[in-house]
C-alpha cells in the first residue's frame, strides 16, 4: 500500500500506520530533521503504551 | 548561534586578533590589551573577560547584541561595525571587513599553533558518519578534537578550530557547503594532512544543477592540501566514477581509493553479513586480508564510511588491532539510525539526513532488517529538499525503488511528493505495484 499524507497532523498520520502494521513488522523512519516524523513516533508510542 | 563559549586554546587580546584577521583597533577600545579565553558569536553565553564576535545572520544582527555582550563581560568586540551611539564602555573592539572571515582567519591561526594534524571529510552523504567513524577510529591511540554534530559551515568550522584543546594530535572537521567556492574556503583554514571525499550524490541539485558541477565543489577539498609536493593524502570513493576517473588529475600528494565494488581500490571491503545490530566484513587492502572487521552499525553505506576510516588510521600510523578497537567503539551521531522495538514493531529511526542516496540506503537497510525478523518492510519517508528541478523525478524514482526493493507499506508525507498515480479519493491509498507500473520515464511522456 502507498499512501501520500497531508502534512500537519501527527494523530491522523500515526493513527494510519499504527492501523496498517502488525506485530513484527519493521517500519523505517525517514526524514531530514523533520519534526513532523518525530512527531508521529511519539504519537505511535504514546498510543501504544496506553 | 548559540555556541556557549568556546574554550582558546591560548590567550589572545585584541592586538593579537587585529594581526591575525587583518582588522583594525578601533579608537573607542578601552586599550585594556587583556587577553581571553573564551570566544562567543552569542551574546547570551557572553561571560567575564570572553571575546564576542559579532555576526550579521538572516534573523539576527550580533551588532545590534554588542552592547549587551559588554554587559554581560565581553571584553574584546570582534564587529564589522559599532552601533551608532552605543559605544561598547569597557571593551576593546577590532573592526574587520567580515566577522565571519576572521573567524576563519582565527581558526586556522588555531590550528597552526595547537600543531594538530589534521583530517577534513565531505562529500554529499555520510559526513558526519564518516567524521565519527575516523574520531572514534584515531582516539584508540591519539588524542582527538572533531567537528561537535554537524557544525560545518563557514561559521560552525572555524568554531571547531577554535575550541581546540592543547594537546590534540589530531583534529577531524566536516566540511558542507551548498555552493562552489565553499569547500574550497573551508579546507583552506584545515589545510588537511588527510582529506576525505565520501561519495557525490544529488542534495545541492538546486544550486549546483548537475552531478558534476556537486563533484566539482567537493573536489575542492584539495585546494587547502598543498598541492603534488606537500604531503596531503585523499581519500576518495573508488564506486563513483566522478572521483575515481579524476584520481590522476588531482593537484595533491597521493589518492587513497576505498570501495565495495572497484576490485582495483586501495582499500576494499568483501564478505559484508550482518550480526545483530552490526555489520561484519572483511578487507582487502595492501596486499592482505583483515577479516571479521566488526562495526556497531547496519548498512552499506555505513561500511563505506568505517572503510575510509580504516584508510585514515592506516595513513595515521595505527595498527590494524588499534583500528578495530576504534571502529567498535563507533557511536553514531544524534538522530541517525536508532533501530528498537516498540510493542512488536521494529523501529529504524533516521530523521536527521533525507537526500535519495540515504534514502536508499535507509530502504536497504529495511529490507535486510524485515527479511531477518520475518515482518512487513514499511516506511515513512519525508520529503527531500534542494532538489530543483529533479525533485519530483527523483521521488518519484524513489518510490519506484522502494517498491522494487519489496517494501509493503509505504507512507510520504511532503508538497515534493507526488499523489499515487492511480489513487482516487481522500486517503490517496493505492497499491505499491502502482509505483512500479507507473515509472516516473512513461508518466513523463
Amino acid at each position: 500500500m502507498y499512501v501520500n499524507l497531508d502534512v500537519g497532523d501527527p494523530g491522523k498520520t500515526g493513527e494510519m500506520i499504527l492501523g496498517a502494521l502488525r506485530p513484527g513488522d519493521v517500519l523505517l523512519v525517514k526524514a531530514s530533521r523533520a519534526v513532523a516524523a518525530e512527531a508521529v513516533l511519539e504519537y505511535m508510542k504514546k498510543k501504544n503504551s496506553n | 548561534m548559540n555556541d556557549n563559549g568556546i574554550g582558546l586554546i591560548h590567550p589572545i587580546d585584541a592586538a593579537y586578533i587585529a594581526n591575525v584577521t587583518g582588522g583594525a583597533l578601533h579608537p573607542v577600545s578601552g586599550g585594556f590589551g587583556k587577553s581571553a579565553e573564551t570566544l562567543t558569536t552569542d551574546s547570551r553565553a557572553a561571560s567575564d573577560g570572553c571575546i564576542f564576535a559579532a555576526i550579521a545572520g538572516e534573523n539576527f544582527d550580533g551588532h545590534d547584541y554588542i552592547a549587551s555582550a559588554v554587559s554581560g563581560g565581553a571584553r574584546i568586540i570582534i564587529a564589522e561595525r559599532l552601533p551608532e551611539g552605543e559605544l561598547p564602555i569597557g571593551a576593546d573592539v577590532v573592526i574587520v571587513d567580515s566577522t565571519v572571515r576572521a573567524l576563519g582567519r582565527l581558526g586556522a591561526d588555531a590550528i597552526r599553533v595547537s600543531g594538530a594534524k589534521t583530517v577534513a571529510v565531505t562529500g554529499s552523504v555520510g559526513k558526519t558518519t564518516t567524521k565519527e567513524f575516523i574520531a572514534a577510529c584515531l582516539s584508540s591511540k591519539y588524542r582527538v578534537h572533531k567537528t561537535d554534530g554537524n557544525k560545518n559551515n563557514e561559521i560552525g568550522l572555524p568554531l571547531t578550530a577554535l575550541s581546540i584543546g592543547e594537546g590534540t594530535e589530531y583534529a577531524v572537521f566536516e566540511c558542507g557547503m551548498s555552493a562552489l567556492g565553499e569547500i574550497e574556503y573551508l579546507s583552506n583554514i584545515v589545510k588537511p594532512n588527510i582529506g576525505v571525499i565520501t561519495n557525490i550524490g544529488t542534495s545541492h541539485m538546486e544550486s549546483l544543477g548537475s552531478r558534476e558541477n556537486i563533484a566539482r565543489a567537493k573536489l575542492e577539498l584539495v585546494s587547502g592540501m598543498g598541492g603534488r609536493d606537500g604531503g596531503g593524502v585523499l581519500v576518495i570513493n573508488a564506486d563513483e566514477p566522478l572521483l575515481y576517473g579524476v584520481r590522476e588529475t588531482l593537484d595533491v600528494g597521493r589518492v587513497v581509493t576505498a570501495a565495495l565494488h572497484n576490485r582495483a581500490a586501495d582499500y576494499r571491503a568483501v564478505n559484508l553479513r550482518r550480526v545483530g545490530n552490526g555489520t561484519v566484513f572483511d578487507l582487502i587492502y595492501n596486499g592482505r586480508v583483515a577479516t571479521n572487521i566488526e562495526i556497531p552499525a547496519i548498512g552499506v553505506h555505513n561500511v563505506y564510511d568505517a572503510l575510509y576510516a580504516f584508510a585514515v588510521g592506516i595513513l595515521c600510523g595505527m595498527s590494524e588491532a588499534e583500528i578495530r578497537g576504534g571502529l567498535r567503539g563507533f557511536r553514531g551521531a544524534a538522530m541517525r539510525q536508532k533501530i528498537y522495538d516498540e510493542h512488536g514493531i521494529t523501529i529504524i529511526e533516521d530523521c536527521y539526513n533525507a537526500s535519495p542516496e540515504s534514502m536508499r540506503a535507509g530502504i536497504d537497510v529495511l529490507i535486510s532488517l524485515a527479511k531477518e525478523r520475518g515482518g512487513r518492510p514499511a516506511a515513512l519517508l519525508g520529503d527531500m529538499k534542494e532538489l530543483g528541478e529533479y525533485s519530483r523525478l527523483l521521488h518519484e524514482q524513489l518510490g519506484v525503488y522502494a517498491a522494487r526493493a519489496g517494501v509493503k507499506l509505504l507512507f510520504t508525507y511532503g508538497p515534493r511528493w507526488p499523489s499515487p498515480p492511480s489513487a482516487t479519493g481522500s486517503g490517496r491509498k493505492t497499491c505499491m505495484s502502482t509505483l512500479t507500473s507507473a515509472t516516473p520515464a512513461k508518466r513523463a511522456r
